[in-house]
C-alpha cells in the first residue's frame, strides 16, 4: 500500500501538468468548439468582443470543420503533407544516421555536432534562410543560371516543394538523432555474428540493425508525422494558400476570421486526425514489426 | 597432420593502443580444437578478428583449406562464431535465430524451419523453446542457441570466443562437455579463445598461450602444462611455486635452503619451479625439508597448503589435512622445472 502511495506521489507531478496543460485546454477546446460563432465574449475581452455566444450549444462549428468541402480539401493536402514530411524526414534521418554510426570517435562526435547545429538557429531564421536559398535569385537558382542548366530560374519557392524542404530541414536532426543513439547502441558483436552468418556491411542494417531499431523508427516516424500534419510556420512562410495546413486554418478562423468555435472546431478535427493516424501507425506497426521478426 | 588453418607470418598492428601482433604463425588440423590462451589484452581476441576477417592484417597470409583468405570478407569465409555474450538477435525468436544464417543463403523455408528444429534438439533444448525470445532464456540456454545459430551453417571452422565466460561454474562445467560433444559430432575444426587456464586445458586438443601477441608455447595440453618452455607459460597455466637459484659447488641450490635441485644441463637456470601437486607432504621428523605450517585451505576434494620455509612460501595441494604446526616436504624429482 506504502509503495502504491509512493509510486502515485512520484505521477503526481507529470499528472497535474498533464491535466492541467492538456486535458482542461483539450476540453475547453471542447466546449467552445460547441458555442455558436458571434456575439460577446465570454473571456472578458471587449463588451462587444463576437468571438462566440456564450450560454449555447450547436453543433454548427464542428459541422462545418468536418464536412465543409474547402475543409476536407484542406484536410486531404494536410495528411498528404504530414505523411510526405515524416518518409522524407524518416529516410534522410536513417541514411544521416546510418552515416553517424559508420563513424567512430571524435569524427561521429563532429557529425552528431553538425546535425545538432542545425537547431542552434532562432527558427524564423532558418525560414527566411531557406526562403533566400530557394529564391530566384538565392544561390540554387543562381548555380542552376550560371552552369546554364537552366534559362530561367527555377519556381521553387511558395509551393509545397519549399513547404517540405522547410518541415524536414527543421524534423530531419530530431529524427537522425534518437536513429543513431539506437543504431550506436546495438551490440558490436551482434554485427559481427551477422557478418559470419553471410551478411555484407550493408546487409547488416537492412536484416539486422534496423529491425533492431524498429522502435526507434516508430517514434521518429510517430513525432515527424505530428509535426508534419501540426505544421504551421513552413506551409505559410514557405507555401501558398494552396499548402495551408489545419493549423494555419485554426490561426486564421481565431484571428482573423474572430469565430473562436469554428478555430476550436477545426482544432477538433486536427486531433481527431492525430488519434486516428497514432491508431494507424500502431495497428501498422506491429504488423510491420512481426513481418520483420520473420 | 595437414594444416587446414595456416596462418603464416601474421602481423597487426594497433596504432592508438601501441600493440601489434608481430610475424605470428600457426596451423591447426581439421576437426582439431585449438585453445588460444593467455591474459587479458594478450591479443588473442585480435587474432580471432584477424581469421575471422574483421581485421586486414599489414602483412602475412592465412589459408583456409589451401585457399588463401587474408583479404576475403568475413561472410565469404564460412566460419562460425560465438561470443561470450552470446549475440543472439533480440527481436528473433530461438528459431528464426537458428535459421538465421540459412535464410541469408536462401532456399525452401519449410526446410530451413526443420533444419532448425534439429539444431534445436541437437542443442538440447525441447521444442517448445523455438517460439521464445532470446530474453525468455538463461544464459547457459542462450549460449546454446548461438552455439547452434553457427554449427547449422556447417561453417568450415567455428571460432568460440569466451563462450563460457558469463556462465557460473556448474552451467560452464555442462556447457564446456556439450560444446566437445556438438563441435566433435561434426569434426569441426575450432578455435577457442579463452583467458581461463582449465577451460583452455580440458578443452583442447593443443593448446596456444598466448603474451604479447607472440605464441610462447603451442602443444598438447600435457605437455604445456607439465613441460612449459617459459616460466610465463607455467605460471599461467595452473599454480606454480617459482624460485630464484643459484649454483652452490657441483650443484644448484634454491637460495640458503639446503636442497640440490635436480638439474642436468649445461646451461645454469635462475628460476626453478615445481607444481603443488608435485610436492607431497610428511609428518615432522620425516625425511624431507622441514616447513612451517602458515595456512591450510579446504577445497571439498583437497586442501591447499601454505608451507613457509626461511621465509619462502610454498604451496601444496594434497588429500589429507597435515597435522601440527610442521610438515615435511618431499619434492618430485622429475616435476623440477627449470627457466633461464
Amino acid at each position: 500500500m506504502k509503495e502504491a502511495i509512493k509510486k502515485g506521489l512520484l505521477l503526481l507531478p507529470a499528472v497535474s501538468l498533464w491535466v492541467g496543460l492538456f486535458i482542461a485546454p483539450l476540453l475547453l477546446v471542447f466546449r467552445v468548439s460547441l458555442y455558436q460563432g458571434g456575439g460577446t465574449s465570454g473571456f472578458g475581452i471587449g463588451s462587444e468582443g463576437g468571438y462566440y455566444r456564450p450560454g449555447t450549444w450547436t453543433l454548427e462549428a464542428l459541422h462545418y470543420a468536418f464536412t465543409d468541402k474547402t475543409m476536407l480539401q484542406m484536410l486531404a493536402f494536410n495528411l498528404a503533407y504530414g505523411f510526405a514530411v515524416a518518409f522524407i524526414s524518416l529516410v534522410i534521418g536513417l541514411i544521416l544516421s546510418i552515416g553517424l554510426c559508420e563513424f567512430a570517435g571524435k569524427r561521429r562526435q563532429l557529425g552528431i555536432f553538425v546535425v545538432v547545429l542545425t537547431k542552434f538557429a532562432n527558427l524564423l531564421v532558418i525560414i527566411y534562410g531557406l526562403k533566400w536559398i530557394l529564391s530566384n535569385v538565392g544561390p540554387i537558382n543562381n548555380l542552376l543560371v550560371l552552369t546554364h542548366l537552366r534559362e530561367e530560374p527555377l519556381d521553387m519557392l511558395n509551393g509545397f516543394f519549399a513547404a517540405l524542404v522547410g518541415k524536414t530541414y527543421l524534423i530531419i536532426p530530431y529524427v537522425s538523432l534518437i536513429l543513431s543513439s539506437q543504431l550506436m547502441k546495438i551490440d558490436p558483436n551482434i554485427i559481427l555474428s551477422a557478418r559470419s552468418l553471410g551478411l555484407s556491411p550493408w546487409q547488416t542494417y537492412l536484416k539486422v540493425r534496423i529491425p533492431m531499431s524498429f522502435d526507434a523508427i516508430q517514434t521518429s516516424l510517430f513525432i515527424a508525422l505530428v509535426w508534419g500534419i501540426g505544421a504551421y510556420v513552413s506551409p505559410l512562410f514557405l507555401g501558398s494558400p494552396d499548402q495551408w495546413t489545419l493549423s494555419i486554418e485554426i490561426q486564421r478562423q481565431v484571428f482573423e476570421n474572430i469565430n473562436y468555435p469554428r478555430g476550436a472546431a477545426v482544432a477538433v478535427l486536427l486531433f481527431c486526425v492525430f488519434i486516428s493516424v497514432s491508431l494507424f501507425l500502431a495497428l501498422i506497426s506491429k504488423k510491420v514489426k512481426t513481418w520483420l521478426s520473420h | 597432420m595437414q594444416p587446414f588453418v595456416q596462418i603464416d607470418r601474421l602481423s597487426f598492428r594497433y596504432k592508438a593502443r601501441g600493440f601489434q601482433l608481430s610475424e605470428l604463425s600457426l596451423a591447426v588440423a581439421k576437426g582439431e580444437m585449438l585453445s588460444l590462451v593467455g591474459p587479458s589484452g594478450c591479443g588473442k581476441s585480435t587474432l580471432l578478428q584477424l581469421l575471422a576477417g574483421f581485421l586486414r592484417p599489414t602483412s602475412g597470409k592465412i589459408q583456409l583449406a589451401g585457399q588463401d583468405i587474408t583479404f576475403l570478407p568475413p561472410e565469404k569465409r564460412q566460419m562460425g562464431l560465438v561470443f561470450q555474450n552470446y549475440a543472439l538477435f533480440p527481436h528473433l525468436t530461438v528459431i528464426d535465430n537458428l535459421a538465421f544464417g540459412l535464410r541469408i543463403r536462401g532456399g525452401d523455408r519449410q526446410e530451413h524451419r526443420q533444419k532448425s528444429l534439429a539444431m534445436l534438439e541437437r542443442i538440447g533444448l525441447d521444442p517448445h523453446f523455438a517460439e521464445k525470445k532470446p530474453s525468455e532464456l538463461s544464459g547457459g540456454q542462450q549460449q546454446r542457441v548461438a552455439l547452434g545459430r553457427a554449427l547449422i551453417l556447417e561453417p568450415k571452422v567455428l571460432f568460440l570466443d569466451e563462450p563460457l565466460a558469463n556462465l557460473d561454474r556448474r552451467l560452464r562445467e555442462t556447457m564446456r562437455s556439450e560444446i566437445l560433444r556438438l563441435c566433435r559430432e561434426q569434426k569441426m575444426t575450432t578455435i577457442l579463445v579463452t583467458h581461463d587456464q582449465e577451460e583452455a586445458l580440458s578443452m583442447g586438443d593443443s593448446v596456444a598461450v598466448m603474451r604479447e601477441g607472440v605464441i610462447e608455447q603451442r602443444d598438447v595440453p600435457e605437455t604445456c602444462y607439465h613441460k612449459p618452455k617459459t616460466r610465463f607459460v607455467s605460471e599461467f597455466l595452473g599454480d606454480i611455486n617459482s624460485f630464484e637459484v643459484r649454483p652452490k659447488g657441483d650443484s644448484l641450490h634454491w637460495l640458503e635452503i639446503p636442497y640440490a635441485l635436480p638439474y642436468k644441463e649445461a646451461l645454469l637456470p635462475s628460476v626453478a619451479a615445481i607444481r603443488p601437486e608435485a610436492i607431497t607432504l610428511g609428518a615432522e621428523g620425516t625425511d624431507g625439508l622441514l616447513a612451517d605450517v602458515e595456512h591450510i585451505t579446504f577445497l571439498g576434494n583437497s586442501y591447499e597448503v601454505i608451507a613457509v620455509i626461511d621465509g619462502k612460501r610454498i604451496k601444496v595441494k594434497c588429500s589429507q589435512r597435515p597435522e601440527g604446526p610442521k610438515v615435511s616436504l618431499f619434492f618430485d624429482a622429475q616435476s623440477w622445472l627449470f627457466f633461464q
